[in-house]
């Protein structure tokens, strides 16, 4: 046979798999305003850049009369790409093929492309749009399962992995998104749980929708399981193209520099934080008022939003802010915004991001349901994860950081490189209130008037303690300073961290309190 | 298009979005006086300092705790009542059968956590319950 006919037959075979699940499945997918698995690759990635391996891979399953059947590409699309040229390695699972499901073959491709990824210390991401476990072939689709999470668990803090749910990801398919770095997903599109809708109406009772249970919001804004929300799946790609330009392409090399460009005039860094403490105001215009060109790229949008981070850039460099947000729950720290901040912070400490601190919080959230859902135990993430990063990192105090709450927000006394606060600073062992009610107790009870003495009282040590001058008669803060000094200090200081070095003692690793 | 996410963190988005369409600044928001009193606002207070705030879905949604009553017995997960060993009346002993309980596909033995008299029993065998049902109480 002649080379060209050979040719001829590879072209007829490659556009026969390049179907997918044929025509049929095809419109399906397009009546849920779902794209195909090939369509998303290549919308994602730079034009022309996707090449695709094991498109010829089959299935392996044996049993109940799946001999017979045909899967192109056993349901998934594996290859490598590059995002602004960066470079990548991704799957997406193609439901038009037997519904996406996770067969022996299937999850070789990914753990092959997993391999890959690591091998090269490169980014990998993962689209997921599956049924799950593809039960006829039993056992071996929960072998291939942990054969993923494994790597998962290998590949984290070494290559950005990110995951992408563009349909359904139940059961146990959803802990390898859950092991990786950010999560996206699509309003109406992505569905995430551990149990379906109808195992729990038979098992339970309880009614109760897909969306409801496991949709995009709920993930964004309730468990904290998704990381981005987006409301098709173009803005969603548009979101993992601007994450990419922010993060390293692995844990040894730096983000890429970009052009510096200055904040923009309409962010006034002087008029964004009301005098008074107790009044609001939105913290990301601090950010924005700092940051290059006042691009702000937030991480957890909706979730524990009273605590806010994300990625900027400073003079070109990407770093990391992590903030309290005096607008939503006054900025206390609870729970989910100490889980939240928690492992952000250990996000960028794992590819040398640096991180800035601004600090504006009244204390932690009262509350039984707080003390019994473990604020203790959650509260203390953040305390470890600050101690023990070792990138530069930078604290602006910006009003008040009271009690435990000063501590935690990347204290001096938490390794933190440098800590500027601002002149309204409020830095006590707690609030005025609070301190005057225990210090000066015995005179307020025996005062003619108590309320004007505990008034009095209160304006007092506001006076004399809650300001920075306090903390930076010890050293604990090393400067205070004007809020429009804040970039320029923050340019220095990481010019200064350029070479920084600090040391942990050898261990296998921590044992954080999880 | 506007976003209809039933959140009041969108609405902070969209309360942003209508002052810079009156050309003020976004700060401007949150000096505003009317915050005071804005329907989207509480009042939360911490360490004896009350600040005007607003809140996020879940902490709204959030269940207040309740004192538990130690004569009511509740069903801590949802399930079928196979077998009810005792009646309403009858003098118990801690550690005494109560009722045969099904949940997750496992038969579990609910015994009587205290000595006492057993002022009614709410279900009957083969009955579905829910969680947090009030399956027997104590005089």
């Amino acid at each position: 046979m002649p080379l060209k006919r050979k040719i001829l037959e590879l072209q007829k075979r490659k556009e026969e798999i390049l179907q997918g699940g044929g025509e049929k499945a095809i419109a399906k997918q397009q009546a849920m305003g779902k794209l195909t698995a090939r369509e998303r690759v290549i919308a994602l990635l730079d034009e022309d850049s996707f090449n695709e391996y094991d498109l010829f891979v089959e299935h392996e399953a044996r049993d109940f009369g799946m001999e017979t059947k045909v899967l192109h590409g056993d349901g998934v699309v594996i290859g490598t790409g590059t995002i602004y040229g960066a470079p990548v390695a991704i799957f997406a699972q193609d439901f038009t093929v037997a519904g996406g499901s996770l067969g022996l073959m299937h999850a070789r491709k990914i753990t092959k492309i997993m391999d890959y990824a690591l091998k090269m210390r490169i980014p990998l991401i993962g689209i997921n749009d599956s049924g799950g476990a593809r039960i006829q072939e039993g056992v071996n689709s929960l072998a291939g399962y942990g054969e993923i999470f494994y790597r998962n668990t290998l590949a984290s803090g070494v290559i950005p992995q990110i995951s992408v749910i563009l349909g359904p990801c139940a059961g146990g398919a959803v802990y390898s998104p859950a092991l990786t770095d950010f999560v996206f997903t699509v309003d109406n599109i992505s569905k995430m749980f551990i149990t379906g809708p109808e195992v729990i109406r038979t098992v339970l009772g309880e009614e109760i929708t897909m969306e409801e249970l496991g949709g995009a919001r709920v993930h964004a804004e309730i468990t904290g399981n998704a990381h981005f929300f987006a409301e098709s799946e173009m803005e969603c790609f548009d979101q993992i193209k601007k994450l990419i330009t922010y993060i390293p392409w692995n844990n040894t090399t730096k983000a890429r520099k970009f052009e510096p460009k200055d904040p923009k005039p309409e962010f006034n860094i002087d008029e964004i934080v009301p005098g008074d403490s107790k009044q609001p105001y939105d913290v990301r215009d601090v950010i924005r008022s700092i940051a290059d060109d006042s691009d702000f790229l937030e991480v957890h949008e909706f979730w524990a939003a009273n605590i806010v981070v994300g990625f900027g850039r400073i003079n070109g460099d990407t770093v990391g802010f992590v903030a309290n947000q005096p607008l939503i729950l006054a900025g206390v720290l609870d729970v989910d915004s100490s889980d939240k901040a928690a492992r952000f912070i250990r996000y960028c400490d794992a590819f040398s991001i640096p991180i800035i601190t601004l600090v504006d919080l009244p204390g932690y959230l009262p509350g039984v349901d707080q003390e019994h859902a473990g604020v203790i135990r959650h509260g203390a993430k953040m305390l470890y994860a600050y101690s023990e990063t070792t990138v530069p990192k930078i604290s602006v105090i910006l009003r008040k950081a009271y009690g435990g709450g000063y501590i935690a927000m990347n204290s001096r006394h938490l390794r933190a490189d440098f800590v500027f606060a601002w002149p309204g600073a409020e830095i006590a062992v707690m609030g005025p209130e609070g301190a005057a009610n225990i210090i000066f107790r015995k005179e307020i009870m025996e005062a003619e008037d108590p309320n004007k003495m505990r008034r009095q009282k209160v304006k007092e040590y506001k006076e004399k303690f809650a300001n920075p001058y306090v903390a930076a008669a010890k050293g604990y803060i090393d400067t205070v300073i004007e809020p429009v000094e804040t970039r320029s200090l923050i340019i220095h200081a990481l010019e200064v961290s350029v070479n920084k070095v600090d040391d942990t003692p050898w261990k296998k690793h921590g044992i954080p309190p999880f | 298009m506007e976003k209809t996410w039933n959140s009041t963190i969108l609405k902070i988005d969209v309360m942003v979005e209508k002052s810079k369409t009156k050309g003020k600044k976004t700060s401007n928001v949150t000096v505003d006086p009317s915050i005071a009193k804005h329907p989207l606002y509480r009042t939360m207070v911490i360490e004896g300092t009350k600040f005007r705030t607003l809140t996020t879905k879940k902490n709204e949604m959030r269940t207040r705790w309740e004192a538990p009553k130690i004569k009511e017995l509740k069903s801590f997960i949802p399930g079928t009542i196979i077998k009810v060993a005792v009646n309403a009346g009858d003098k118990v002993e801690a550690g005494d059968l109560l009722m045969v309980f099904e949940a997750m596909k496992m038969q579990n033995k609910v015994l009587c956590p205290f000595t006492g008299v057993l002022k009614a029993i709410n279900v009957k065998e083969g009955e579905k319950i829910p969680k947090g049902f009030v399956i027997a109480e104590y005089e």
